[in-house]
């Protein structure tokens, strides 16, 4: 194998506690048990469970050619299930984390006073974060982007909910929040960690003829099932979303961006106090926002012409969208100022979803758009993000060739998450594109560093090792809603787990 | 031939540039490649840079720009320094087609006349 070409080679060892960073190699041997990603975040957070260890890793694709090589992982304990959680990270963060010259950063302990790390070139610090702390989402990333001298440096924050401790903080990327609805945020809070910020300018080596397969897989992508769609609204659309609310939504976006080598752009950019046809640069510093999380949209959904501005207040905030979403249509508001004002409320230690009278999956805000069982098992299962939405997009099962058993499609969902989130790829993409399928993806992950014994059935092997394990580690605490709660929904939701 | 950009057809995958890169330097890494993608994010304001031989270009969302070197530019932020000292553009020599154009995923690369 040529770790070379897809590893850095080192794991960073963050103690807070004392302040101070250790590393590890990366070896070939911990690469060759567990490939990467999630299963070597799972390796880590066991081995370091004593300590609390948040474990931010990236996949053996991410930043590599291969199509839709953007993911990375954060893996720890939901504060909000009281179980062992993964969530995935799109945009540039775990592109960035690789190249700066770390593979895995695993975060233990807790810091008496707010800090922050800055990973480039190789060098990791541990440094005061009191300039930062008690500072947005949007200040905090603007703040260390103009420190460091350069706009391409990436952040993960948190925001003033994750420094109260409120369980509906989400750990953020950059700007535009992410995919943690496990309340991560309130993790890095409790542990003084306001922020990591990386910078990479590192190098992989690549194996001949990787680039020319990655070419091709692309350009099968580009003309398959997501050919002629662009953005966040067909994805909702497809999803069954309310037609007047992506109407309200479609009118203000301006364009659409791809998270890191992706072909299907399912990030939009929506002006607020701009045209959204503008072309030239806006004079205004802060007209709009990027939407970044189908949950959070398609719960955000009925404030209609609201929902950029309240999503922008959210995301400042560095609070879970879809659950925010869920408690403001609870309490019936309805206009952006009534929204913030109910906000500011969520921003307090303890703040759950639990308690305010809505519906909820063991804590965590369920998807917002109709669904079918095999759904509600994989929310229920609390072991992955199902903000991406929990089901395919764009198509259906049919699509990727998954029998109409709810368990079986359930077991898919989650095996194809632990998948690409070992292998670095977009899961969203995956919920997207049939022609991402695991035999192209082993093809491709077996290419790119020359190791001819990991086949699709050995990277599926450890995909199940990682949905399994983690179910072993904790089952979340709370209830699903009680619509769910039925004998059969019991025993498939066993099976799921005890399957496979 | 010159390689050209439709800049509206972007959508800042970034992928471009690691192609490039890997025509100059046989690895995979962002930093040595006569294009990259310049953007001001909380704007949603981006467009290539490419660096010529005798200029650089500009694919601005409203229209190409060429520049010399030297040149003053409006909006041009911290992160567009970098490009002026690297290769420029060869439109990848020797082979069959620019790597960049290869790897974009939205056509927003190709080659004129």
């Amino acid at each position: 194998m040529d770790r070379g070409n897809v590893y850095m080679g080192r794991i960073l060892l963050v103690d807070l506690d004392k302040g101070s960073c250790e590393e590890e190699e990366l070896s070939e041997d911990l690469i060759e048990e567990y490939i990467g990603g999630a299963a070597i975040n799972l390796a880590l957070y066991e081995r370091f469970k004593d300590r609390d260890p948040v474990v931010l890793g990236t996949g053996l694709l991410t930043g590599t050619f291969a199509p839709a090589g953007c993911a990375g992982v954060l893996t720890g304990k939901s504060p909000v299930t009281d179980s062992v959680c993964h969530v995935p990270l799109l945009g540039q963060t775990a592109v960035e984390l690789k190249y700066s010259g770390f593979d895995f950063v695993v975060i233990l302990g807790k810091s008496e006073k707010p800090v922050r790390l800055w990973l480039h070139d190789e060098l990791a610090e541990v440094a005061g974060a009191s300039d930062v702390w008690g500072k947005d989402v949007w200040e905090t990333t603007d703040k260390l982007r103009f420190e460091h001298g350069d706009d391409y440096v990436q952040i993960l924050c948190i925001g003033p909910a994750g420094e109260k401790g409120s369980l509906l903080a989400q750990v953020s990327e950059s700007y535009w929040g992410s995919r943690d609805i496990f309340g991560l945020g309130a993790s890095l809070g409790k542990k003084k960690l306001k922020a990591i910020a990386m910078r990479g300018l590192g190098n992989l080596e690549l194996a001949e003829g990787f680039f020319d397969e990655c070419v091709q897989l692309k350009n099968e992508i580009a003309s398959g099932r997501i050919r002629g769609f662009q953005g966040l609204v067909p994805i909702l659309e497809s999803l069954g979303a309310d037609p007047g609310g992506l109407k309200a939504l479609e009118a203000r976006v301006h364009r659409n961006i791809a998270s890191f080598n992706c072909t299907y752009p399912y990030n939009s950019f929506v002006m607020i106090e701009e045209d959204p046809k503008l072309l030239k640069e806006s004079q205004k510093q802060e007209p709009g926002l990027l939407l970044t999380d189908p949950a959070g949209v398609a719960s955000l959904l009925f404030l209609k012409e609201g929902l950029p501005a309240v999503l922008r207040k959210i995301n400042r905030l560095g609070l879970e969208p879809a659950a925010c979403g869920r408690i403001l249509a609870q309490q019936g508001v309805s206009n952006v100022s009534e929204a913030e004002k109910s906000l500011a409320a969520f921003l307090v230690e303890g703040f759950s979803l639990d308690g305010q009278g809505v519906e909820n999956v063991c804590g965590v805000a369920p998807w917002a758009l109709p669904v079918h069982t095999e759904a509600r098992l994989v929310q229920a299962s609390c072991l992955f993000s199902h903000s991406l939405p929990p089901r395919p997009a764009l198509g259906s099962f049919e699509d990727f060739s998954v029998s109409q058993n709810p368990v079986e499609r359930a077991r898919w969902w989650l095996e194809r998450q632990a998948t690409c989130l070992i292998l670095g790829i977009c899961p969203l993409s995956a919920l997207l594109s049939p022609e991402l399928s695991l035999e192209k993806m082993a093809g491709l992950a077996a290419k790119a560093c020359q190791w001819d014994s990991l086949t699709e059935d050995a990277i599926l092997g450890k995909a199940r090792g990682v949905v399994r394990k983690t179910a072993v580690l904790g089952r979340p605490k709370g209830k699903v809603p009680p619509a769910w709660q039925d004998p059969e929904f019991e025993s498939f939701s066993k099976g799921l787990l005890q399957g496979g | 031939m010159d390689l050209a950009v439709e800049s509206l057809k972007c959508t800042g995958c970034r992928i471009c540039e690691y192609a490039c890169n890997y025509h100059h330097d046989l690895d995979c890494s962002a930093i040595g490649a006569s294009l990259m993608l310049h953007r001001v994010e909380k704007k949603n304001y981006f467009g290539m840079m490419v660096k010529g031989e005798r200029n650089l270009l500009l694919a601005r969302p409203e229209g190409p720009e060429l520049v010399a070197p030297g040149a003053q530019v409006e909006g041009a932020g911290a992160s567009s320094k970098p490009i002026l000292m690297r290769a420029p553009c060869d439109r990848c020599e020797g082979e069959d087609e620019p790597f960049c154009v290869k790897a974009c995923p939205t056509g927003c690369l190709f080659m004129k006349a």
